[in-house]
């Protein structure tokens, strides 16, 4: 696993206070969204907001955000891809 | 049995929780409110994964209720009548910090007192009238008075009215049941010795 997985993962869990769960709990591939975190609308504001705070990475098609959201997978390569910092 | 002691309430101040039968829960250190609701959450086994979602007055109020219907069914007809005076201040200022930087939108949510109602509802699968007052001080005959019109109405067949407070990691929850018209009428006069009770 990578440093940005791991790091995306605690990010995750902060932000969106998944109390009780440990980067480990999130594989990769686990959805973000639906049967597997079960995360919720706010909670997708909530990782655009990460994205512009910790990696300069401002979405402007809102339509984006089910591809790059899917999962820890999709969120890192998007990142590795458009950070700026 | 004395007619103050069939007014089934929960009350959570200074670390401790009580109902109207006695201590359900204490920590002995004065915690953050935010972690003393989150301890009672564990101790009480409760399961429910959007409580560490919610604000603190939420988490608050959510906690009560949950305590509340463990006596009482809270139902789809359960009216919901709340009042504090310290509105979602203690949010309101966090969202306003978060703003300095990067708005929190999960912060945003919870910038009205009355979100409450709505996670509360949304627990107990409630869709009958609920209202949240501003007041001074805790007010019950406001309340009783709103419960009544609202059960001689039948927006609603039974309410759970409540003073749900928190400002400044101070927190002062009384919630207590009104059964019925006549129940609401034999509350009239109690309440306010009731909750004094429970302040000592």
């Amino acid at each position: 696993m990578s440093d940005l997985h791991t790091e995306l993962k605690e990010s995750i869990i902060e932000q969106l206070n998944l109390e009780d769960m440990e980067p480990s709990d999130i594989e990769n591939e686990d959805a973000l969204f639906g049967d597997g975190l079960g995360l919720d609308s706010i909670d997708a504001l909530e990782l655009i907001v990460l994205l512009e705070k910790d990696y300069g990475i401002k979405l402007t098609d809102p339509n984006q955000g089910k591809e790059i959201f899917a999962s820890v997978n999709t969120m890192a390569g998007f990142i590795e891809k458009h950070r700026t910092k | 049995m004395s007619e103050d002691q069939s007014i089934k309430f929960i009350k959570i101040k200074d670390n401790r929780i009580t109902s109207s039968e006695g201590l359900l829960f204490k920590t002995e250190d004065k915690l953050e409110s935010i972690k003393f609701m989150s301890q009672a959450y564990k101790f009480f086994g409760i399961n429910y994964s959007k409580f560490f979602k919610m604000d603190g007055l939420s988490k608050a109020g959510f906690i009560a209720a949950e305590l509340l219907s463990e006596k009482i069914q809270l139902e789809k007809n359960t009216g919901l009548i709340f009042s504090n005076s310290s509105s979602s201040q203690d949010t309101d200022l966090r969202f306003q910090e978060s703003m300095q930087n990067f708005a929190s939108p999960s912060v945003f949510v919870y910038t009205l007192p009355n979100i409450v109602l709505g996670e509360i509802s949304i627990r107990h699968s409630i869709q009958s009238e609920n209202a949240f007052f501003i007041t001074e001080k805790f007010d019950p005959e406001l309340m009783l008075d709103y419960a009544e019109i609202q059960l001689k109405n039948l927006a609603c067949e039974n309410v759970l009215c409540g003073w749900l407070n928190l400002h400044n990691n101070e927190y002062d929850v009384f919630l207590w049941h009104v059964a019925d018209l006549e129940d609401l009428q034999s509350q009239r006069g109690q309440l306010p010795k009731i909750y004094a009770t429970t302040n000592e």
